[in-house]
């Protein structure tokens, strides 16, 4: 095992120094902003994003949709737009870009106007429940750093009421801020807050809680306490084996927007937690698919079989993954 | 319910059996691409030769005209089980109704689909039938095969029309999302077909996850995630050959989409031996719009 870690070790360290000669590597697929679909008019370019979404909707593209959503608003269609908004924060929970987009404003100065908005938009659109969480979550935050506990406890309980699967990130968080509320904690300490989700996991030692355990991963993140993050994280990934929303968090959300910092923080992850197999195994699979996305299939492989050597039993899907990928790079199965 | 979802998941298999049966003959001769395998994977609505054959040779191509009449009195259920004519089916059904036994009836009609996926005509009576007892959701999704296998008339278009103004409204009233019905969702939007597939998927109408996951798979080729639910779905039912071919169709578009290399990787217990069933759908869609989520929320929320 030890001589097996020794040769990924090595062969990170030569990844790196690869990773840094890919200069002109096609990485236009993983991004939406190359202009090609300026010109026409902008039903056109709607049509154009929608059938590229569609293409590819294997994977989320965050730029192509935020593309998406501006030209909705361009054409004036409200409705089409709040639902790439709801498709992005069920895709990227608790995004900046769409918090501003839903705010409208800014919530130091025109406090009252941005929560009568968030409020409005919650209501309108009762049945994005992205839209929705995102917007009553957002209200309650607000509330409780202006110190109005009642007002920040009525929409922590908005969130939880309404709470779909595809929002059960904001039904966790919600539910901290609830729980540190009635017994007197301040939920925007993340060290305190940090202690009640340990109390809510320690509480039931039986069940695996992804969504709590995603929250506390995420405070140590916060904290800088990053080792403790990625130690959550690789249980995490391997309840839930390359889940898009951990990936994502390991290439700092670079994926959507700039595939070559993505793979430079991938491969630095999955050489800095070399023993957390889950988290190396993820990074590294991701680093190879971004590596065969930029058609650099000799660099993927390599990757690829470098996951391969790794036999622990945490590795097993990745593993089988890595041999897929591999039989699928020399068209093993096209005889079959 | 129970007899409702091994009637779907037999239909299912009896139609991968046609398409076996018509797609051997012509794989001989054509070498299989994405787009062709496709073709010949995906149940045609329209009905084939093969089962044409079969039709007429019983001679039932007219619905309840050929066969004699059925006394529904004398064990009913085992003589419903053990009649294999779908057209007689047809005939025994409408004794029923005339009878006022509608729960026979209905069984009399599931199992004629059942034995005759592309029977149109079984799909109509039998939304009709739901739509007499006021089994809404049901009557609207068998209306809709049977509007695609061209057995509908212009009444059953009114009835159709009435049902869905008829579900809108309740939809307003207990406040439900408009998402939660397919019929509100765009048809063309690829999305939409898949979110919808899985939800009929987790309520076990496996036939119906299969048309809408085939269907999503016309509309947009290039979509992975179509073949790969297809994929999933062939492997809930044990059918892992197909379930491969599906996988590597989704691969083939896409090397880098992980749960089609998974499948393809560990055929028979690939994604759903490593999905925690707290955490992982199976199939992919937005499960947001699923109502079954309201369902499924005590479960995902167990940990918390």
């Amino acid at each position: 095992m030890t001589s097996a870690n020794q040769l990924i070790r090595s062969f990170l360290c030569l990844c790196a120094s690869m990773s840094t000669t890919l200069l002109n590597a096609n990485f236009s697929a993983c991004t939406a902003n190359d202009g090609h679909y300026q010109n026409g008019s902008i039903h056109d370019e709607i049509t154009e994003i929608k059938d590229r979404i569609a293409s590819r909707s294997a994977h989320f593209n965050w730029c192509l949709h935020i593309d998406l959503l501006k030209l909705y608003e361009r054409a004036g269609l409200n409705d089409e737009a709040m639902r790439e908004c709801n498709e992005i924060l069920l895709n990227k929970p608790f995004d900046k870009t769409m918090i501003a987009y839903l705010s409208k404003g800014d919530p130091v100065k025109d406090k009252q106007k941005v929560v009568a908005q968030l409020v409005d938009t919650a209501q309108k659109y009762t049945w994005l429940t992205c839209v929705v969480g995102q917007c009553y979550l957002t209200v309650a935050d607000l509330y409780m750093r202006a110190g109005d506990k009642a007002q920040a406890e009525k929409f922590y309980a908005l969130v939880m009421k309404d709470s779909f699967a595809g929002t059960q990130k904001y039904y966790a968080e919600a539910r901290i801020s609830m729980l540190q509320l009635q017994i007197g904690s301040n939920p925007f300490n993340p060290t305190e807050r940090i202690s009640m989700c340990r109390r809510l996991i320690a509480g039931k030692p039986n069940v695996m809680s992804f969504e709590t355990r995603n929250c506390l991963r995420a405070l140590y993140h916060q904290i800088g306490k990053e080792s403790e993050s990625m130690n959550i994280c690789n249980q995490l990934l391997l309840l839930k084996p390359y889940d898009e929303y951990l990936v994502n968090v390991l290439s700092d959300w670079q994926l959507y927007s700039n595939s070559r910092q993505a793979l430079a923080n991938l491969m630095q992850r999955a050489r800095t937690y070399n023993n957390l197999p889950c988290v190396r195994d993820a990074c590294l699979l991701n680093a190879a698919d971004l590596y065969v996305v930029a058609k650099q299939n000799t660099s993927a492989e390599k990757v690829y079989q470098a996951i391969m050597q790794d036999k622990s039993p945490q590795a097993d899907p990745y593993r089988v993954v890595a041999q897929v990928s591999l039989n699928l790079m020399h068209d093993k199965y096209a005889a079959k | 319910m129970q007899l409702s979802k091994n009637t779907l998941a037999l239909t299912v298999i009896i139609a991968f059996a046609y398409q076996q049966m018509v797609s051997a003959k012509t794989n001989q001769t054509t070498k299989s691409t994405p787009y062709t395998v496709l073709k010949s994977e995906i149940p045609s609505l329209a009905t084939p030769k093969v089962l044409q054959g079969a039709i007429q040779q019983t001679g039932s191509t007219e619905r309840g005209t050929t066969e004699g009449s059925v006394n529904p009195a004398t064990s009913e259920w085992a003589g419903i089980a053990a009649v294999k004519d779908e057209g007689k089916l047809n005939q025994m059904a409408q004794q029923y109704v005339k009878g006022g036994n509608l729960d026979a009836a209905e069984a009399c009609l599931q199992q004629a689909t059942t034995l005759d996926p592309f029977a149109g005509q079984s799909f109509t009576n039998l939304a009709r039938l739901q739509a007499r007892e006021g089994k809404q959701s049901a009557a609207i999704a068998n209306f809709w095969i049977g509007r695609e296998l061209g057995a509908t008339t212009a009444e059953d278009e009114r009835t159709i029309s009435e049902l869905q103004k008829r579900l809108t409204d309740q939809c307003h009233a207990s406040g439900m999302r408009y998402h939660d019905y397919p019929q509100f969702n765009d048809k063309n939007d690829v999305r939409a077909l898949l979110n919808q597939g899985v939800r009929f998927f987790s309520i076990g109408d496996h036939r119906e996850a299969w048309r809408l996951f085939s269907e999503a798979a016309k509309q947009a080729p290039q979509n992975p995630d179509a073949y790969y639910n297809l994929g999933a779905l062939c492997e809930s039912l044990g059918l892992n050959d197909r379930a491969k071919q599906f996988y590597l169709l989704a691969c083939k578009i896409d090397p880098t989409d992980f749960d089609s290399r998974l499948g393809l990787g560990t055929p028979g217990k690939g994604n759903f031996a490593y999905q925690g069933s707290t955490f992982k759908n199976p199939l992919k869609g937005s499960v947001n719009v699923c109502p079954m989520c309201r369902l499924a929320r005590g479960k995902l929320m167990q940990g918390d």
